[in-house]
Protein backbone atom coordinates (compact mmCIF):
# COMPACT_ATOMS: atom_id res chain seq x y z
CA UNK A 1 0.00 0.00 0.00
CA UNK A 2 3.13 2.53 1.07
CA UNK A 3 4.61 1.32 -2.29
CA UNK A 4 1.83 2.24 -4.61
CA UNK A 5 0.82 5.99 -2.49
CA UNK A 6 5.05 6.65 -3.24
CA UNK A 7 4.67 5.63 -7.03
CA UNK A 8 1.52 7.92 -7.37
CA UNK A 9 3.25 10.62 -5.97
CA UNK A 10 6.52 10.70 -7.65
CA UNK A 11 4.57 10.59 -10.76
CA UNK A 12 3.40 13.25 -9.85
CA UNK A 13 5.80 15.17 -9.37
CA UNK A 14 7.89 14.16 -12.21
CA UNK A 15 4.90 16.05 -14.32
CA UNK A 16 5.26 19.28 -12.45
CA UNK A 17 8.79 19.51 -12.91
CA UNK A 18 8.29 19.16 -16.63
CA UNK A 19 9.01 16.19 -17.84
CA UNK A 20 6.46 16.02 -20.42
CA UNK A 21 8.39 13.84 -23.01
CA UNK A 22 8.63 10.72 -20.81
CA UNK A 23 5.14 11.40 -18.74
CA UNK A 24 3.03 12.21 -22.04
CA UNK A 25 5.43 10.03 -24.87
CA UNK A 26 3.70 6.39 -25.31
CA UNK A 27 5.89 3.16 -25.69
CA UNK A 28 5.83 3.16 -29.61
CA UNK A 29 8.30 0.24 -30.07
CA UNK A 30 6.57 -2.90 -29.68
CA UNK A 31 7.39 -6.55 -30.33
CA UNK A 32 5.17 -8.73 -32.29
CA UNK A 33 3.99 -12.25 -31.18
CA UNK A 34 5.85 -14.60 -32.23
CA UNK A 35 9.01 -13.29 -31.41
CA UNK A 36 12.59 -14.99 -30.42
CA UNK A 37 15.46 -13.54 -29.54
CA UNK A 38 17.34 -14.15 -32.87
CA UNK A 39 13.65 -13.55 -35.09
CA UNK A 40 11.69 -10.85 -34.12
CA UNK A 41 9.46 -8.85 -35.56
CA UNK A 42 8.81 -5.23 -34.42
CA UNK A 43 6.14 -2.85 -34.72
CA UNK A 44 6.62 0.73 -35.07
CA UNK A 45 4.04 3.10 -33.96
CA UNK A 46 3.97 6.29 -35.83
CA UNK A 47 6.89 5.07 -38.55
CA UNK A 48 6.86 5.17 -42.15
CA UNK A 49 9.21 4.66 -45.32
CA UNK A 50 11.49 7.56 -44.11
CA UNK A 51 12.59 5.52 -41.30
CA UNK A 52 11.90 2.13 -42.54
CA UNK A 53 13.76 1.82 -45.85
CA UNK A 54 16.58 3.59 -43.92
CA UNK A 55 16.74 1.02 -40.89
CA UNK A 56 16.17 -1.90 -42.94
CA UNK A 57 19.54 -0.83 -45.12
CA UNK A 58 21.42 -0.28 -42.68
CA UNK A 59 20.29 -3.65 -40.40
CA UNK A 60 21.14 -5.73 -43.57
CA UNK A 61 24.66 -4.02 -43.64
CA UNK A 62 25.40 -6.20 -40.76
CA UNK A 63 26.90 -9.13 -41.54
CA UNK A 64 25.02 -11.03 -38.54
CA UNK A 65 21.77 -10.42 -40.18
CA UNK A 66 20.25 -13.25 -41.75
CA UNK A 67 17.26 -11.23 -42.96
CA UNK A 68 15.89 -7.92 -42.54
CA UNK A 69 12.87 -6.37 -43.80
CA UNK A 70 9.94 -3.94 -43.56
CA UNK A 71 6.38 -3.47 -44.38
CA UNK A 72 3.71 -1.19 -44.02
CA UNK A 73 0.87 -3.38 -43.17
CA UNK A 74 -1.88 -0.83 -44.02
CA UNK A 75 -2.05 2.68 -45.12
CA UNK A 76 -4.39 3.84 -42.69
CA UNK A 77 -2.59 2.47 -39.49
CA UNK A 78 0.37 4.50 -38.88
CA UNK A 79 2.40 1.26 -37.76
CA UNK A 80 5.79 0.30 -39.66
CA UNK A 81 7.04 -3.52 -39.49
CA UNK A 82 10.37 -4.87 -39.18
CA UNK A 83 11.10 -8.35 -39.52
CA UNK A 84 14.93 -9.08 -38.15
CA UNK A 85 16.51 -12.47 -38.26
CA UNK A 86 20.61 -13.23 -37.05
CA UNK A 87 22.89 -15.71 -37.58
CA UNK A 88 24.63 -17.59 -34.50
CA UNK A 89 21.77 -16.24 -31.96
CA UNK A 90 23.39 -13.15 -32.05
CA UNK A 91 20.92 -10.95 -30.19
CA UNK A 92 17.74 -9.03 -33.03
CA UNK A 93 18.05 -6.15 -29.58
CA UNK A 94 21.71 -5.46 -30.02
CA UNK A 95 21.30 -5.46 -33.85
CA UNK A 96 18.35 -2.91 -33.96
CA UNK A 97 20.27 -1.04 -31.12
CA UNK A 98 23.50 -1.16 -33.40
CA UNK A 99 21.61 -0.24 -36.33
CA UNK A 100 19.73 2.41 -34.67
CA UNK A 101 23.62 3.88 -33.74
CA UNK A 102 24.64 3.80 -36.49
CA UNK A 103 22.01 5.90 -38.34
CA UNK A 104 22.36 8.67 -35.87
CA UNK A 105 26.23 8.69 -36.38
CA UNK A 106 25.32 8.82 -40.26
CA UNK A 107 23.48 11.89 -39.84
CA UNK A 108 25.87 13.24 -37.65
CA UNK A 109 28.58 12.75 -40.25
CA UNK A 110 26.22 13.99 -43.17
CA UNK A 111 25.37 17.10 -40.98
CA UNK A 112 28.97 18.20 -40.54
CA UNK A 113 29.82 17.67 -44.33
CA UNK A 114 26.77 19.58 -45.11
CA UNK A 115 27.99 22.44 -42.84
CA UNK A 116 31.56 22.50 -43.23
CA UNK A 117 30.34 22.49 -47.15
CA UNK A 118 28.37 25.19 -46.25
CA UNK A 119 30.83 27.38 -44.84
CA UNK A 120 33.83 26.78 -47.48
CA UNK A 121 30.77 27.95 -50.04
CA UNK A 122 29.93 31.18 -48.58
CA UNK A 123 33.73 32.24 -47.47
CA UNK A 124 33.83 31.55 -51.71
CA UNK A 125 31.03 33.22 -52.11
CA UNK A 126 30.98 35.97 -49.57
CA UNK A 127 28.61 38.30 -51.76
CA UNK A 128 26.50 34.60 -52.13
CA UNK A 129 26.53 35.59 -55.83
CA UNK A 130 24.12 32.99 -57.85
CA UNK A 131 26.13 31.09 -60.21
CA UNK A 132 25.50 28.92 -62.81
CA UNK A 133 27.72 26.12 -61.78
CA UNK A 134 30.99 26.94 -59.85
CA UNK A 135 34.17 27.84 -61.68
CA UNK A 136 37.46 26.02 -62.09
CA UNK A 137 39.27 28.13 -59.53
CA UNK A 138 36.94 27.71 -57.30
CA UNK A 139 36.36 24.03 -57.17
CA UNK A 140 39.95 23.50 -56.06
CA UNK A 141 39.56 22.88 -52.43
CA UNK A 142 38.76 19.17 -52.03
CA UNK A 143 39.61 16.52 -53.06
CA UNK A 144 35.88 15.39 -53.32
CA UNK A 145 34.85 18.23 -55.87
CA UNK A 146 38.60 17.67 -57.73
CA UNK A 147 37.46 14.35 -58.18
CA UNK A 148 34.16 15.56 -59.88
CA UNK A 149 35.94 17.63 -61.90
CA UNK A 150 38.03 15.08 -62.86
CA UNK A 151 34.95 12.80 -64.02
CA UNK A 152 33.61 16.10 -65.43
CA UNK A 153 36.75 16.31 -67.92
CA UNK A 154 37.22 12.73 -68.67
CA UNK A 155 33.38 12.47 -69.26
CA UNK A 156 32.88 15.72 -71.90
CA UNK A 157 35.87 13.63 -73.60
CA UNK A 158 34.30 10.00 -73.69
CA UNK A 159 30.91 11.94 -74.48
CA UNK A 160 32.80 13.24 -77.73
CA UNK A 161 33.93 9.99 -78.96
CA UNK A 162 30.71 8.56 -78.25
CA UNK A 163 28.81 10.78 -80.16
CA UNK A 164 31.52 10.62 -82.89
CA UNK A 165 31.31 6.65 -83.10
CA UNK A 166 27.05 7.22 -83.75
CA UNK B 1 29.17 -7.78 -34.86
CA UNK B 2 32.56 -5.52 -35.48
CA UNK B 3 34.22 -6.03 -38.24
CA UNK B 4 31.93 -4.09 -40.67
CA UNK B 5 31.26 -0.48 -41.26
CA UNK B 6 27.55 1.22 -41.74
CA UNK B 7 28.67 3.40 -44.46
CA UNK B 8 31.73 2.06 -46.28
CA UNK B 9 34.17 4.12 -44.87
CA UNK B 10 37.74 3.41 -45.25
CA UNK B 11 40.25 5.87 -43.37
CA UNK B 12 40.56 8.66 -42.69
CA UNK B 13 38.60 12.20 -43.38
CA UNK B 14 37.74 11.18 -47.14
CA UNK B 15 35.73 8.09 -45.88
CA UNK B 16 32.38 8.33 -45.57
CA UNK B 17 29.34 10.61 -47.23
CA UNK B 18 30.46 13.83 -49.02
CA UNK B 19 28.80 16.95 -49.44
CA UNK B 20 29.53 18.91 -52.44
CA UNK B 21 27.44 22.38 -52.75
CA UNK B 22 26.44 23.56 -56.20
CA UNK B 23 24.09 26.28 -55.76
CA UNK B 24 23.13 28.43 -52.55
CA UNK B 25 21.08 31.49 -52.52
CA UNK B 26 18.42 32.87 -50.04
CA UNK B 27 15.92 30.18 -51.24
CA UNK B 28 17.45 26.93 -52.63
CA UNK B 29 20.87 25.18 -52.28
CA UNK B 30 21.91 22.72 -54.74
CA UNK B 31 23.93 20.01 -53.71
CA UNK B 32 25.32 17.01 -54.41
CA UNK B 33 25.30 13.71 -51.52
CA UNK B 34 27.96 11.02 -52.37
CA UNK B 35 28.78 7.82 -50.95
CA UNK B 36 25.21 6.93 -49.22
CA UNK B 37 22.38 4.45 -50.17
CA UNK B 38 19.78 5.31 -51.80
CA UNK B 39 17.60 4.78 -48.45
CA UNK B 40 19.42 7.02 -46.63
CA UNK B 41 19.67 9.45 -48.90
CA UNK B 42 15.76 9.12 -49.47
CA UNK B 43 14.80 9.62 -46.08
CA UNK B 44 16.29 13.09 -45.88
CA UNK B 45 14.39 14.09 -48.91
CA UNK B 46 11.37 12.81 -47.33
CA UNK B 47 11.87 14.12 -43.51
CA UNK B 48 12.73 17.79 -45.24
CA UNK B 49 9.81 17.75 -46.92
CA UNK B 50 7.21 16.46 -44.31
CA UNK B 51 8.16 16.60 -41.01
CA UNK B 52 10.41 19.73 -40.43
CA UNK B 53 8.70 21.44 -37.75
CA UNK B 54 7.29 25.57 -38.95
CA UNK B 55 4.92 28.01 -38.24
CA UNK B 56 1.68 28.90 -39.90
CA UNK B 57 -1.71 30.29 -39.06
CA UNK B 58 -4.25 27.51 -37.93
CA UNK B 59 -7.10 29.17 -35.76
CA UNK B 60 -8.92 32.36 -37.48
CA UNK B 61 -11.38 34.34 -34.85
CA UNK B 62 -13.14 36.44 -37.42
CA UNK B 63 -14.35 39.28 -35.75
CA UNK B 64 -15.63 41.16 -39.02
CA UNK B 65 -15.77 40.01 -42.79
CA UNK B 66 -18.19 41.85 -44.90
CA UNK B 67 -15.33 41.34 -47.73
CA UNK B 68 -16.76 39.00 -50.48
CA UNK B 69 -14.76 35.79 -49.67
CA UNK B 70 -16.35 33.31 -47.02
CA UNK B 71 -14.88 32.86 -43.81
CA UNK B 72 -13.15 29.84 -44.44
CA UNK B 73 -11.86 30.56 -47.61
CA UNK B 74 -10.58 33.55 -45.66
CA UNK B 75 -8.83 31.32 -42.96
CA UNK B 76 -7.55 29.27 -45.61
CA UNK B 77 -6.17 31.66 -47.50
CA UNK B 78 -4.41 32.99 -44.17
CA UNK B 79 -2.92 29.53 -43.30
CA UNK B 80 -0.99 29.21 -46.65
CA UNK B 81 0.56 32.69 -45.68
CA UNK B 82 4.44 32.10 -44.98
CA UNK B 83 5.73 32.86 -41.72
CA UNK B 84 9.60 33.49 -40.41
CA UNK B 85 10.57 30.06 -38.24
CA UNK B 86 13.41 32.20 -36.77
CA UNK B 87 13.58 30.09 -33.39
CA UNK B 88 10.73 28.03 -33.79
CA UNK B 89 12.91 25.21 -32.10
CA UNK B 90 12.16 27.21 -28.50
CA UNK B 91 8.51 26.86 -29.91
CA UNK B 92 6.52 24.41 -27.76
CA UNK B 93 4.11 21.85 -29.61
CA UNK B 94 0.37 23.54 -29.24
CA UNK B 95 -0.72 19.81 -28.50
CA UNK B 96 2.06 19.35 -25.53
CA UNK B 97 1.26 22.76 -24.37
CA UNK B 98 0.19 22.53 -21.17
CA UNK B 99 -1.49 26.25 -21.56
CA UNK B 100 -5.69 26.57 -21.22
CA UNK B 101 -6.43 28.15 -24.38
CA UNK B 102 -3.39 29.80 -25.75
CA UNK B 103 0.27 30.85 -24.53
CA UNK B 104 3.18 33.17 -25.50
CA UNK B 105 4.81 29.73 -25.25
CA UNK B 106 2.73 27.82 -28.11
CA UNK B 107 1.25 30.79 -30.38
CA UNK B 108 2.09 33.75 -31.99
CA UNK B 109 -0.73 35.91 -32.39
CA UNK B 110 -1.29 37.88 -35.62
CA UNK B 111 -4.22 40.71 -36.35
CA UNK B 112 -4.96 42.41 -39.68
CA UNK B 113 -7.26 44.90 -39.67
CA UNK B 114 -8.41 46.91 -42.91
CA UNK B 115 -11.54 48.66 -43.37
CA UNK B 116 -12.63 50.45 -47.26
CA UNK B 117 -14.39 53.55 -45.86
CA UNK B 118 -14.83 55.90 -48.62
CA UNK B 119 -12.14 54.71 -52.03
CA UNK B 120 -13.93 53.91 -54.88
CA UNK B 121 -10.94 51.80 -55.60
CA UNK B 122 -10.67 48.49 -54.20
CA UNK B 123 -7.76 47.95 -51.23
CA UNK B 124 -5.88 45.23 -51.36
CA UNK B 125 -4.77 43.01 -48.57
CA UNK B 126 -1.84 41.90 -48.23
CA UNK B 127 -0.05 39.43 -46.20
CA UNK B 128 2.06 42.69 -44.71
CA UNK B 129 -0.90 44.04 -43.27
CA UNK B 130 -1.09 41.20 -40.91
CA UNK B 131 1.10 42.42 -37.51
CA UNK B 132 2.61 40.00 -34.38
CA UNK B 133 0.74 40.93 -31.93
CA UNK B 134 2.63 38.57 -29.31
CA UNK B 135 5.81 36.72 -29.97
CA UNK B 136 6.69 34.56 -26.89
CA UNK B 137 9.61 37.05 -25.06
CA UNK B 138 12.88 38.12 -25.86
CA UNK B 139 14.28 34.37 -25.81
CA UNK B 140 12.83 33.81 -29.38
CA UNK B 141 15.00 35.73 -30.93
CA UNK B 142 18.72 34.61 -28.95
CA UNK B 143 21.30 33.97 -30.86
CA UNK B 144 22.05 29.88 -31.85
CA UNK B 145 25.23 29.05 -32.54
CA UNK B 146 24.56 25.56 -34.17
CA UNK B 147 22.09 26.66 -37.13
CA UNK B 148 24.96 28.71 -38.45
CA UNK B 149 24.47 32.47 -39.12
CA UNK B 150 22.40 32.67 -42.15
CA UNK B 151 18.90 32.36 -40.11
CA UNK B 152 19.90 35.16 -38.72
CA UNK B 153 18.73 37.60 -41.14
CA UNK B 154 15.69 36.07 -40.68
CA UNK B 155 12.61 38.84 -39.09
CA UNK B 156 11.17 37.36 -35.65
CA UNK B 157 9.15 34.48 -35.59
CA UNK B 158 5.25 34.66 -37.27
CA UNK B 159 6.19 37.71 -39.29
CA UNK B 160 4.97 37.23 -42.55
CA UNK B 161 7.93 36.84 -44.92
CA UNK B 162 7.36 39.30 -48.05
CA UNK B 163 9.62 38.28 -50.64
CA UNK B 164 8.50 40.13 -53.73
CA UNK B 165 10.02 43.85 -54.65
CA UNK B 166 7.39 46.09 -52.82
CA UNK B 167 7.50 43.59 -49.80
CA UNK B 168 3.87 43.49 -50.08
CA UNK B 169 3.63 39.71 -49.09
CA UNK B 170 0.83 37.45 -51.15
CA UNK B 171 -2.32 39.31 -51.80
CA UNK B 172 -5.00 37.63 -48.96
CA UNK B 173 -8.65 40.08 -50.70
CA UNK B 174 -9.59 42.69 -52.02
CA UNK B 175 -11.86 45.36 -50.08
CA UNK B 176 -15.10 47.65 -51.95
CA UNK B 177 -16.07 50.84 -50.25
CA UNK B 178 -17.94 50.00 -47.22
CA UNK B 179 -15.87 46.78 -46.52
CA UNK B 180 -14.41 45.84 -43.66
CA UNK B 181 -11.99 42.77 -42.40
CA UNK B 182 -11.13 42.32 -38.73
CA UNK B 183 -9.72 39.11 -38.24
CA UNK B 184 -7.25 37.43 -35.30
CA UNK B 185 -5.35 35.12 -36.39
CA UNK B 186 -3.65 32.19 -34.05
CA UNK B 187 -0.29 30.67 -35.71
CA UNK B 188 1.22 27.76 -34.45
CA UNK B 189 3.84 25.10 -34.97
CA UNK B 190 3.46 22.26 -37.06
CA UNK B 191 4.57 20.06 -39.76
CA UNK B 192 3.56 19.57 -43.01
CA UNK B 193 3.06 15.20 -42.45
CA UNK B 194 -0.01 17.23 -41.15
CA UNK B 195 -0.85 20.05 -43.83
CA UNK B 196 0.75 21.38 -46.51
CA UNK B 197 0.61 24.69 -44.85
CA UNK B 198 3.55 24.04 -42.84
CA UNK B 199 6.11 22.81 -45.44
CA UNK B 200 9.55 24.74 -45.25
CA UNK B 201 9.89 23.38 -49.15
CA UNK B 202 8.32 24.48 -52.02
CA UNK B 203 10.03 21.39 -53.75
CA UNK B 204 13.35 19.20 -53.51
CA UNK B 205 14.83 18.16 -56.92
CA UNK B 206 16.22 14.94 -56.46
CA UNK B 207 18.13 12.61 -58.81
CA UNK B 208 20.73 10.07 -59.04
CA UNK B 209 22.51 8.04 -62.19
CA UNK B 210 21.67 10.85 -64.90
CA UNK B 211 22.80 8.59 -67.58
CA UNK B 212 20.57 5.91 -66.66
CA UNK B 213 23.35 3.13 -65.88
CA UNK B 214 21.82 1.57 -63.57
CA UNK B 215 18.49 0.99 -65.78
CA UNK B 216 16.24 2.04 -62.66
CA UNK B 217 14.19 3.73 -65.54
CA UNK B 218 13.64 2.40 -68.55
CA UNK B 219 13.30 5.00 -71.32
CA UNK B 220 10.47 5.22 -73.91
CA UNK B 221 11.23 5.67 -77.11
CA UNK B 222 10.23 5.35 -81.28
CA UNK B 223 13.35 4.04 -82.90
CA UNK B 224 16.40 5.58 -80.79
CA UNK B 225 16.00 6.11 -77.48
CA UNK B 226 20.08 8.26 -77.27
CA UNK B 227 18.60 9.89 -80.46
CA UNK B 228 15.02 10.96 -79.07
CA UNK B 229 15.83 11.89 -75.47
CA UNK B 230 17.79 14.82 -74.05
CA UNK B 231 21.13 14.09 -72.34
CA UNK B 232 20.95 15.02 -68.48
CA UNK B 233 22.34 18.80 -69.02
CA UNK B 234 23.35 19.70 -65.35
CA UNK B 235 23.76 16.84 -63.49
CA UNK B 236 24.96 14.65 -65.91
CA UNK B 237 28.11 16.56 -66.09
CA UNK B 238 29.30 15.39 -63.24
CA UNK B 239 29.60 11.51 -64.10
CA UNK B 240 30.72 9.74 -66.69
CA UNK B 241 28.70 9.48 -69.66
CA UNK B 242 28.52 5.68 -70.69
CA UNK B 243 30.38 5.08 -73.63
CA UNK B 244 28.34 2.59 -75.06
CA UNK B 245 30.35 -0.43 -75.11
CA UNK B 246 30.53 -0.87 -71.42
CA UNK B 247 28.53 -4.19 -70.10
CA UNK B 248 26.16 -3.48 -67.74
CA UNK B 249 27.08 -3.76 -64.23
CA UNK B 250 23.96 -5.31 -62.31
CA UNK B 251 25.96 -5.04 -59.00
CA UNK B 252 26.28 -1.41 -59.12
CA UNK B 253 24.36 0.86 -56.62
CA UNK B 254 23.33 4.54 -56.96
CA UNK B 255 26.11 6.72 -54.52
CA UNK B 256 25.60 10.16 -56.08
CA UNK B 257 22.70 12.04 -55.42
CA UNK B 258 21.56 15.40 -56.57
CA UNK B 259 19.36 17.64 -54.36
CA UNK B 260 17.99 20.63 -55.02
CA UNK B 261 16.40 21.67 -52.22
CA UNK B 262 14.08 24.61 -52.36
CA UNK B 263 12.79 26.91 -49.54
CA UNK B 264 9.72 29.01 -49.79
CA UNK B 265 11.37 31.96 -47.61
CA UNK B 266 10.55 30.62 -44.13
CA UNK B 267 13.73 28.84 -43.37
CA UNK B 268 16.82 29.20 -44.93
CA UNK B 269 17.58 26.27 -47.01
CA UNK B 270 20.92 25.23 -44.92
CA UNK B 271 18.97 24.90 -41.75
CA UNK B 272 15.94 22.82 -43.36
CA UNK B 273 19.35 20.52 -44.04
CA UNK B 274 19.71 20.64 -40.69
CA UNK B 275 16.24 20.53 -38.96
CA UNK B 276 15.80 17.43 -41.03
CA UNK B 277 18.84 15.46 -39.98
CA UNK B 278 17.51 16.69 -35.98
CA UNK B 279 14.14 15.41 -36.96
CA UNK B 280 15.48 12.13 -38.16
CA UNK B 281 18.02 11.60 -35.09
CA UNK B 282 15.32 12.04 -32.43
CA UNK B 283 13.31 9.60 -34.40
CA UNK B 284 16.12 6.85 -34.00
CA UNK B 285 16.77 8.45 -30.72
CA UNK B 286 13.10 7.82 -29.07
CA UNK B 287 13.38 4.12 -30.44
CA UNK B 288 16.53 3.70 -28.67
CA UNK B 289 15.20 5.20 -25.84
CA UNK B 290 11.55 2.88 -26.10
CA UNK B 291 14.40 0.06 -26.36
CA UNK B 292 16.25 1.25 -23.37
CA UNK B 293 13.07 0.89 -21.50
CA UNK B 294 12.35 -2.87 -22.47
CA UNK B 295 15.79 -3.91 -21.79
CA UNK B 296 15.50 -2.49 -18.74
CA UNK B 297 12.95 -5.13 -18.00
CA UNK B 298 9.88 -3.36 -17.71
CA UNK B 299 6.81 -5.50 -19.75
CA UNK B 300 5.14 -3.04 -21.40
CA UNK B 301 5.98 -3.69 -24.55
CA UNK B 302 5.94 -7.28 -24.65
CA UNK B 303 2.33 -7.26 -24.04
CA UNK B 304 1.46 -8.51 -27.43
CA UNK B 305 1.33 -5.94 -30.73
CA UNK B 306 -1.45 -4.04 -31.16
CA UNK B 307 -4.99 -4.45 -32.22
CA UNK B 308 -6.37 -6.96 -31.66
CA UNK B 309 -4.15 -7.81 -28.12
CA UNK B 310 -3.32 -10.90 -27.17
CA UNK B 311 -5.85 -12.62 -24.82
CA UNK B 312 -5.62 -12.61 -21.50
CA UNK B 313 -2.34 -12.13 -19.34
CA UNK B 314 -0.64 -14.49 -21.69
CA UNK B 315 2.87 -12.37 -22.85
CA UNK B 316 3.78 -12.34 -26.60
CA UNK B 317 6.02 -15.13 -25.77
CA UNK B 318 4.31 -17.85 -24.01
CA UNK B 319 6.70 -17.75 -21.48
CA UNK B 320 7.58 -16.34 -18.27
CA UNK B 321 10.68 -14.31 -19.34
CA UNK B 322 10.80 -12.22 -22.00
CA UNK B 323 12.84 -14.07 -24.36
CA UNK B 324 14.48 -16.78 -22.34
CA UNK B 325 14.37 -20.49 -22.96
CA UNK B 326 10.90 -21.02 -22.01
CA UNK B 327 9.02 -19.21 -24.99
CA UNK B 328 6.95 -21.21 -26.99
CA UNK B 329 8.98 -20.06 -29.99
CA UNK B 330 12.31 -21.66 -28.68
CA UNK B 331 11.98 -24.88 -29.63
CA UNK B 332 12.10 -23.68 -33.21
CA UNK B 333 14.74 -21.39 -33.72
CA UNK B 334 14.87 -22.00 -37.80
CA UNK B 335 11.47 -20.89 -38.22
CA UNK B 336 11.12 -18.25 -41.25
CA UNK B 337 8.72 -15.44 -41.60
CA UNK B 338 5.65 -16.04 -39.08
CA UNK B 339 3.23 -14.15 -41.57
CA UNK B 340 3.20 -16.90 -44.20
CA UNK B 341 4.32 -19.76 -42.31
CA UNK B 342 0.96 -21.26 -42.85
CA UNK B 343 -0.52 -23.06 -45.46
CA UNK B 344 -3.82 -21.48 -47.15
CA UNK B 345 -6.24 -22.41 -44.82
CA UNK B 346 -5.01 -21.86 -41.46
CA UNK B 347 -4.59 -18.22 -40.42
CA UNK B 348 -1.25 -17.25 -38.38
CA UNK B 349 -2.76 -16.69 -35.06
CA UNK B 350 -4.72 -19.94 -35.65
CA UNK B 351 -4.89 -23.24 -33.49
CA UNK B 352 -2.51 -24.93 -35.67
CA UNK B 353 0.27 -22.24 -35.49
CA UNK B 354 3.85 -23.34 -34.03
CA UNK B 355 3.75 -20.44 -31.87
CA UNK B 356 0.78 -19.04 -30.43
CA UNK B 357 -0.26 -21.88 -28.37
CA UNK B 358 -3.05 -19.45 -27.17
CA UNK B 359 -4.96 -19.01 -30.23
CA UNK B 360 -7.01 -15.51 -30.62
CA UNK B 361 -10.49 -15.84 -29.43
Amino acid sequence: MSNDAEMTDAQGGAEANGAEEFVHEKQRLKILPGSSDTAASFAFEKEDHTLGNALRYIIMKNPDVEFCGYSIPHPSEAVMNVRIQTWDGVSVWDVLRKALDDLCDLCDVVEEKFTKARDEFNAEHPDRMKKKGMTKNKLATTRTIQQHRRYHEQGELAHMKFWKLI
Amino acid sequence: MDGYNAYDGIDGDEAGPKVTIREMDRTTIKFNLTNTSLAFANSIRRVMLAEVPTIAIDLVEIESNTSVLADEFLAHRLGLIPLSTKGIEDMVDPRECDCDPICDRCTVVLRLSVVNRSSDQHVKVFARDLFVESVGGANYNRANGVHGTSSEDMPPLGTPILMDRDKQGPLICQLRRGQELKVKCLAKRGIAKEHAKWAPTAAIGFEYDPWNKLRHTTLWYETDPKAEWPEPEKNGQWEEPPTGDERFNYEAEPETFYIDLEGTGVMPPDQIMHSGIQVLQNKLASIIRDLDSDNQGQTNGYDGGFSPPMNGGQSAYGGNTAYGAGTAYGQDPGYQTPGFGGAGATSVYGSATPYGRQPYP
